[in-house]
C-alpha cells in the first residue's frame, strides 16, 4: 500500500507538463482561482458577483457570502436573511461590533488553521478574499470583513473583495478597513482624511480640503463624485486613500462600482462601517 | 468473565507501564472500557512530567495518515492545495510521523498537566476512516482539486489508516482548561498491548468533533501551545497603524 501511495505521490508531484520539476505544489494541477471558482459557482454564483476589474486572485481564505448564508472557505459560518445578519448580537470581544455570529465563526476557522498549522508544516493564510453576491447589503460584507480581520491571531490580514471582469474571470480589488476602534491622528500629520459617506440617493465628501467644507460637498451621482474629486485630487495630489462608508441599504454591488470610479484616483481603498476619524 | 477482566487490568498496568518511561505514579483508572483506560494512562504518562510518552515504536503511520485525511475532508483547501505534497512526502517518512506525533504531545504537555482530562466517549476507527476519506474525496472534488492521482492518494492513505487503525477507537477527553479536547487513537496489538497512536485537539464536526465555546477558542488561542504571536499587532514600518499599513502622507 504504501508502494502506492509513493507511486501516486510521485505522479502528483510530477505533472504530465514537466516531468522533471521539483517545485511541490498542487496548485501546478489546478490553479487557486479555479478553486474559488468552483466553489462560487456552487454556491452563489459567479455570475452574481459585482462586476469590475482589479488585480490576481492570490491565494488565501475565501468567504461567500450569499443572501442566505456565510461560508468560509466550503464551511457554513453564518445564516442570513436577504443578505443580512438573522441574530444581530453583538461579540463583546469585537471591537467593531461585529454580530457574535459571525465573530464567533471567524474565530473558530482561524483557530482551526492554527491547530493544522501546529501539526503540519503549513501556516496560517495572511490573505482573506471576499466572493459577496452583488445585491447582499454592503455592511454585512463589512461586518464579516472585519470579524474576519479581527480574530485572526497576529497581524492583520490583507483584505480583497472578488469582483467579476468580463472575459478574465475572477478579479480582487484589495481593500483596507479602519480600525475598528477608529483612527485619531496627531496634529500636523497633514491627514486629508478624504471620505465619501453614501446611499443610493447620495453622497457626501468630507475631508481637510477648504473647498470640502464642514459638513462636505454633496452629490447625487457618480458624476458629481468624479468631479469633485477631480478638485480635490489637483489640490492633493499626493493623496491616495478614500475611505468609504456605505449606509444601511448600500449593496455591494453599488460600493464596489463606487470604488470601480475612484480607484484610478484614489487606489488605496480603506472600508469603515461608521468607525470616526479624527485628525 | 474472570479471565476477561484480568485481561482488561493488564492491558491498562502494560499500557501505563509501555508508554511511560519515567518513575510515574500510577493512578487508578476507573471501570471503563481498554481504549478509554489507555487513553486516560497515556495522558497521565504526560501529566507526570515525562516526554517519552510515546512508543518508540514506529507505529503512528495509520494515524498520521487519518490526520491526513481529515485535514483534506475539513481543513484549508489553501493549505491542502499547496502543502499536500509536501506533507505526504513527510509521511513517508517514518521518522517525521513518528516527530510529528512526539511534537504534537510536547507541545500540550504543560497544558494537559493541568488541564483536568477525562475520557467520555468513543468511537470505532474503521467507520471513521471510511468517512474521512468518502468527505476529503466529495470535498476535493466540489473544489475541482481532486485532479491527477489525488483519487489514489486518498485511497491510499485510507487503506493504511485501516492497516494501521482498524479495530482501535478514537477516545474523547474533555478537560476543564486548555485545550478542551482530546482525541486519542488506541489499538490493543497481537502481544496484547493497548498502544496509544495518535493525538489530536480537534476533529471535523462530521467526524464527531464538536465547536468549542467562544471562550474556549478565545483561550485557546491565547495559549502558548499554539505558538501563536498574541503581543500588540505588528505593524508595517511606515504604515499608519496595524491596519492601514501605508504612509500618513498618502491618506
Amino acid at each position: 500500500m504504501i508502494a502506492q501511495l509513493v507511486l501516486a505521490l510521485t505522479t502528483l508531484l510530477q505533472p504530465a507538463d514537466d516531468r522533471s520539476a521539483s517545485t511541490l505544489s498542487l496548485d501546478r494541477i489546478t490553479s487557486f482561482p479555479n478553486v474559488v471558482v468552483n466553489h462560487v459557482n456552487g454556491s452563489i454564483g459567479t455570475e452574481s458577483l459585482p462586476v469590475g476589474n482589479g488585480v490576481t486572485v492570490d491565494p488565501g481564505v475565501f468567504v461567500t457570502i450569499g443572501q442566505n448564508k456565510v461560508q468560509v472557505f466550503d464551511h457554513d459560518a453564518a445564516v442570513l436573511q436577504n443578505g443580512l445578519v438573522t441574530d444581530g448580537t453583538v461579540a463583546q470581544e469585537c471591537r467593531s461590533g461585529c454580530p457574535a455570529v459571525l465573530f464567533d465563526a471567524f474565530q473558530y476557522e482561524w483557530l482551526k488553521m492554527a491547530v493544522e498549522a501546529s501539526y503540519l508544516d503549513v501556516d496560517i493564510a495572511t490573505r482573506v478574499l471576499f466572493a459577496a453576491d452583488a445585491a447582499v447589503p454592503a455592511q454585512t460584507l463589512l461586518m464579516s470583513a472585519y470579524a474576519a480581520a479581527e480574530t485572526r491571531p497576529g497581524a492583520v490580514p490583507t483584505l480583497s473583495v472578488l469582483v467579476n471582469m468580463a472575459g478574465r474571470g475572477l478579479r480582487a480589488q484589495p481593500v483596507f478597513l479602519l480600525p475598528p476602534e477608529g483612527l485619531e491622528l496627531q496634529q500636523g500629520s497633514a491627514a486629508l482624511g478624504l471620505t465619501i459617506e453614501f446611499d443610493s440617493n447620495e453622497f457626501v465628501i468630507r475631508g481637510e480640503d477648504a473647498t470640502l467644507g464642514r459638513s462636505g460637498r454633496r452629490g447625487k451621482s457618480l458624476a458629481d463624485v468624479r468631479k469633485v474629486l477631480a478638485g480635490v485630487k489637483k489640490r492633493h495630489p499626493g493623496k491616495d486613500a478614500i475611505i468609504l462608508v456605505p449606509r444601511a441599504g448600500v449593496t455591494v454591488g453599488e460600493l464596489m462600482t463606487l470604488v470601480q470610479v475612484i480607484r484610478t484616483s484614489y487606489p488605496r481603498i480603506v472600508l469603515s462601517l461608521g468607525q470616526d476619524v479624527v485628525i | 468473565m474472570f479471565d476477561r477482566t484480568r485481561t482488561l487490568l493488564l492491558t491498562g498496568l502494560l499500557v501505563t507501564v509501555a508508554s511511560c518511561k519515567g518513575n510515574v505514579e500510577l493512578k487508578t483508572l476507573g471501570n471503563e472500557a481498554p481504549s478509554r483506560r489507555s487513553a486516560a494512562s497515556f495522558v497521565h504518562c504526560i501529566e507526570a512530567g515525562t516526554s517519552q510518552c510515546v512508543t518508540q515504536e514506529n507505529v503512528s503511520g495509520g494515524w498520521d495518515a487519518f490526520y491526513l485525511l481529515q485535514w483534506m475532508a475539513d481543513g484549508s483547501p489553501v493549505s491542502v492545495m499547496y502543502a499536500l505534497p509536501g506533507e505526504l512526502a513527510a509521511h513517508e517518512d517514518p521518522r517525521m510521523v513518528q516527530q510529528r506525533l512526539v511534537g504534537e504531545v510536547e507541545r500540550y504537555a504543560n497544558a494537559v498537566r493541568g488541564a483536568e482530562c477525562d475520557p467520555v466517549d468513543s468511537m470505532q476507527m474503521a467507520p471513521l476512516i471510511d468517512k474521512a476519506a468518502q468527505l476529503a474525496a466529495d470535498r476535493l472534488g466540489r473544489l475541482g482539486m481532486l485532479e491527477g492521482s489525488l483519487q489514489v492518494i486518498i485511497e491510499g492513505l485510507s487503506a493504511e489508516a485501516h492497516e494501521g487503525l482498524d479495530g482501535g477507537e478514537l477516545v474523547r477527553m474533555d478537560c476543564n482548561y486548555d485545550p478542551y479536547r482530546l482525541y486519542i487513537a488506541t489499538r490493543q496489538f497481537d502481544d496484547g498491548v493497548m498502544r496509544v497512536l495518535g493525538m489530536s485537539t480537534m476533529m471535523p464536526t462530521a467526524l464527531g468533533g464538536d465547536i468549542p465555546s467562544r471562550d474556549v477558542v478565545d483561550e485557546r488561542l491565547q495559549s502558548r501551545t499554539l505558538g501563536l504571536d498574541n503581543g500588540p499587532t505588528p505593524m508595517v514600518d511606515g504604515g499608519i497603524n496595524a491596519w492601514l499599513p501605508f504612509e500618513v502622507e498618502l491618506f
